[in-house]
């Protein structure tokens, strides 16, 4: 056998390979080589093997593994800008795709429903999808459901495997495995989503901390990678209102969170990851202003946006907001124990001189990614002025929330408890209703809902709950959608959502609500 | 194992009621003969499932959720297991279920009849069939026991002391209680849950089944189906918000509150159930009620008018039992047209329609449509 069938074999193909029907046929025996390197030697491989045009991620955990593998010290040499989200696809050009080859990359699938529905936008998009020449699909670790490839409108679209026809116990193993690495890269942050400034903290990290909270409410709290982890939320007062002249007519920016992430990515370095998502009216054309055209692009402003890519534009123009007050507290109240790197070039990121923001055009595929630099500078610049001007003045800091690691950790699994419980209950009302229990998708609870829960049964602030959100997130077992909603009155809202990841985590959550029951209410 | 005990307490509970030779309340039309309609055999699950929980709240053996170990105290003095059941509503009010997200959910009854069906039973479940097909939900499947009483105490093997005490308390009580009672105390827990079921049957009438309903009047078609509909999602509403109610709960609820030993029991029961007068003396409810009456009067008035429209010999003479149903509805109706000031309509059936035609006049017809329109949650 030649080289070029050796690796060709390496890697099992769908329901035809070498090694069809068997367990598992991989080289390598079940653990022995460390989970980020396997998955790194199979993207690796598939991308030598295959030399695609471009490689579209499953959202969120796929696109969080590439950005592990894509950032770390043995980096996969791919560039960002042929990387492509599954959830942009419809924001594409029509042919943008068509004749390319497309490598579709997801570390890991049970009945593959999302891959289905991925494949399905893309014959849309007129992509043969089951063109060998076309198109491949790799998948790290398969579950036994959906070995056998994956069906779309009656074609079995074949799949490359890591690992496949895993049982439900090893599926779950080797998923735990994967977040587990993901948090030691650094948390599921690791998204294409949000954006994010560095900085080094030079003094005093309690005095750093205390700077955030002189206008925001934050908790410190440690994630399973061991790393430092501050959530700073803002609330709807006075000093932290959005002006509605930034969004779409109708947007709603009250009730939904605005925060601020501080995640620890190496000793001092800390990402500031401002995060802000408000609800905006469907099928609605955003007449913006032209800094915002220029940055967002026609993906998000153009009359044929879609109402997932303004909401995205929107968060993305919501989120330089709340990056101006974040770093404005910080100048005032601590500008000697930080300093603050800003993202770079591409190109200067990629030859290893400092980062860059490149990431973003997998979400945001028409960003203009040197303007949002140039923008996030400007922003720098203001709110170290502003900053200054307000060093000494009020407001107070708000008081810490005094909650252990060891409480929040137990009630991020009360609060995912409530939520999967919620959903359930709103999924049998839907049963009797209509007496029909195929589940939409997404279905999930608004960020609203999910602190009136915490508001409600956990007596938690706004912030306590927040904070549950992302270590939920930073676990995997929550996860976020966008999803048209009904929204007040006539409006129908596109609105962010939360539901618990997956049949693997649900599943996992209702028998443990039922083996322990809910989490009792605080009083 | 969770699921079992606690299919294994309810039948114990069960075994106590239907084996009971002493006197208990006695329900109208329906013969004390042990036996337990399904409806009223979830109602009891329903009052078991949130006793057993308040039970495992206040005295569970809880401490495996923060250390994730087993539990070190002595668990003969504990709950040791939660009801495995997620009570939450069906068509009309609360059931006990169970749901994967990826099926439909399904009710205690299909459960038991399922486990039946393998050989397994806790009960005897006769299911009403029709066309040899069976159907466990049906109000007319029956719950009988299956066991002699000399074995029901082997129910409990493998049960905590603690919790051997509970249920012998509970059934204490339980095996006194009439039908009606069960019914009453497994339907009402307090005023608001009681409110939102309320609310959630006007809820269907409102947004389904009312614009059904006025399109088709408007267009001259046949409605007799969401006339019933209407009908019986109306008289849900009145029965839960009835005050007939509040003598069954009241009697049943005291007898728990007296005839409990066990202090635990008490303390759960006190979290489980208010008192009748909280759920049934308020000014919401005396509200609600109100409007489940006029919606009661509605709905009859309409399934009559919608029947004999597409019956017009049996108007002035109703052969058919159906017929004489119907009848009957459209007396009691009017009647409650007269009580609740709803005027514009004709004493007799005859004045509904243009001659022995189905059309409905004119008036009558823009006058239906009005009080329909008149719904609102």
């Amino acid at each position: 056998m030649n080289n070029a069938l050796a690796s060709d074999y390496i890697w099992g193909i769908g329901n035809e390979g070498l090694f069809g029907g068997a367990r598992q046929a991989d080289i390598d025996a079940f653990g022995t080589v460390p989970i980020k390197a396997a998955i790194r030697r199979f993207l690796d491989s598939q991308i030598q093997l295959w030399k695609p045009d471009r490689i579209i991620v499953l959202e969120r955990k796929g696109t969080a593994v590439l950005r592990a593998l894509m950032e770390s010290e043995d980096p996969i040499r791919w560039r960002w800008e042929d990387v492509v989200s599954s959830k942009v696809i419809e924001q594409l050009q029509p042919g943008e795709l068509s004749g390319k080859r497309i490598l579709i990359f997801d570390d890991m699938m049970k009945k593959g429903v999302h891959l289905a529905e991925l494949l399905r936008e893309l014959r849309k998009h007129g992509v043969d999808v089951a063109s060998p020449d076309h198109l491949r699909v790799a998948v790290f670790a398969v579950h036994e459901e959906s070995s056998r490839g994956t069906e779309v409108e009656g074609t079995i679209i074949p799949h490359a495997w890591y690992r496949r026809c895993l049982n439900t116990q090893d599926y779950t193993d080797l998923r735990t495995q994967i977040v587990t690495m993901l948090q030691h890269s650094g948390s599921l942050m690791l998204d294409t989503e949000h954006l994010e400034i560095r900085v080094n903290i030079v003094g005093n990290f309690d005095k750093f901390v205390k700077a955030l909270r002189r206008t925001g409410r934050a908790t410190v709290f440690t994630s399973a990678g061991s790393r430092v982890n501050i959530t700073v939320l803002y609330e709807d007062d006075t000093i932290h209102l959005l002006p509605t002249g930034d969004f779409p007519d109708g947007t709603k920016t009250d009730n939904i969170v605005k925060k601020c992430r501080v995640v620890q990515r190496s000793g001092s370095e800390f990402a500031l990851i401002p995060i802000c998502f408000p609800s905006i009216p469907a099928a609605q054309v955003w007449h913006c202003k032209q800094e915002v055209s220029t940055l967002l692009g026609r993906s998000v402003v153009g009359v044929e946006a879609t109402d997932s890519g303004r909401f995205y534009g929107v968060g993305l123009r919501a989120a330089l907001r709340v990056l101006r007050w974040v770093l404005r507290d910080l100048y005032a109240a601590a500008p000697h124990e930080f300093t603050v790197s800003l993202p770079g070039s591409v190109e200067h990121g990629r030859l290893g001189s400092g980062y860059h923001l490149g990431h973003l055009r997998v979400m945001y595929p028409t960003l203009d990614v040197g303007y949002l630099n140039k923008w996030i500078a400007r922003i720098e610049r203001e709110a170290q002025s502003e900053g200054s001007q307000l060093q000494g003045k009020r407001p107070e800091s708000s008081p810490a929330t005094p909650l252990r690691d060891e409480v929040l950790y137990q009630r991020a699994i009360g609060l995912l408890q409530m939520i999967s419980d919620h959903l359930d209950r709103k999924r049998i009302a839907q049963f009797w209703r209509l007496l029909d229990h195929s589940t939409p998708h997404p279905f999930g609870l608004t960020a609203e809902e999910v602190f009136q829960i915490g508001e409600q049964h956990f007596r938690g602030d706004k912030v306590t709950t927040s904070t549950l959100f992302d270590i939920l997130i930073d676990q995997a077992t929550l996860v976020t959608h966008v999803q048209p909603g009904t929204g007040l009155g006539r409006v129908r809202l596109v609105e962010r959502t939360f539901e618990p990841d997956g049949e693997i985590v649900s599943e996992a959550v209702r028998r443990y609500t039922t083996q322990w029951g809910l989490p009792d209410a605080i009083d | 194992m969770q699921c079992e005990r606690s299919l294994r307490a309810l039948s114990y509970i069960f075994h106590g009621w239907a084996q009971y030779t002493g006197k208990r309340k006695f329900h109208f039309g329906k013969p004390d003969n042990r036996v337990l309609p399904i409806i009223e055999f979830e109602k009891l699950a329903l009052f078991w499932c949130r006793l057993w929980q308040n039970l495992w709240r206040i005295d569970g053996a809880r401490d495996e959720r923060a250390h994730a170990t087993r539990p070190k105290m002595d668990t003969q003095k504990l709950i040791t297991f939660p009801p495995p059941f997620v009570i939450e509503r069906a068509k009309h009010g609360k059931r006990p279920q169970r749901y994967d997200g990826i099926e439909k959910p399904v009710t205690l009854a299909e459960i038991l009849c399922g486990l039946q069906d393998l050989g397994i039973r806790y009960f005897d479940i006769h299911p009403f069939v029709e066309a040899g097909t069976a159907y466990p939900n049906h109000y007319k499947t029956e719950v009988h026991p299956t066991l002699p009483p000399e074995r029901r105490s082997q129910l409990l093997e493998g049960f905590s002391g603690a919790e051997v005490k509970c249920l012998d308390d509970i059934d204490n009580v339980v095996r006194r209680l009439g039908t009606s009672e069960i019914r009453a105390l497994g339907t009402h827990e307090d005023l608001q849950e009681t409110m939102r079921d309320i609310e959630l049957e006007f809820d269907v009438i409102v947004t389904d089944l009312v614009p059904l309903a006025v399109s088709r009047i408007a267009n001259g078609q046949p409605f007799l189906d969401v006339a019933q509909d209407i009908l019986e999602y109306a008289d849900e509403a009145y029965k839960k918000s009835c005050a007939d109610r509040k003598e069954d709960y009241e009697s049943a609820y005291g007898l728990f509150l007296n005839d409990t030993k066990d202090a635990l029991v008490r303390a759960a029961f006190s979290r489980s159930q208010v008192e009748a007068s909280a759920i049934f003396d308020s000014a919401q409810m005396n509200a609600v009620a109100l409007r489940a009456e006029q919606a009661r009067a509605v709905g009859k008035v309409l399934a009559a008018v919608a029947y004999f429209r597409d019956h017009s010999d049996e108007r002035s003479q109703p052969r058919s039992s159906k017929a004489r149903e119907m009848k009957h509805a459209w007396d009691e109706g009017i009647s409650g047209f007269g009580k609740h000031n709803i005027l514009g309509f004709p004493s007799e059936l005859d004045g509904v329609y243009v001659g022995s035609s189905s059309q409905l006049r004119p008036a009558i017809r823009d006058r239906f449509l009005e009080v329909l329109s008149g719904f609102h949650r």
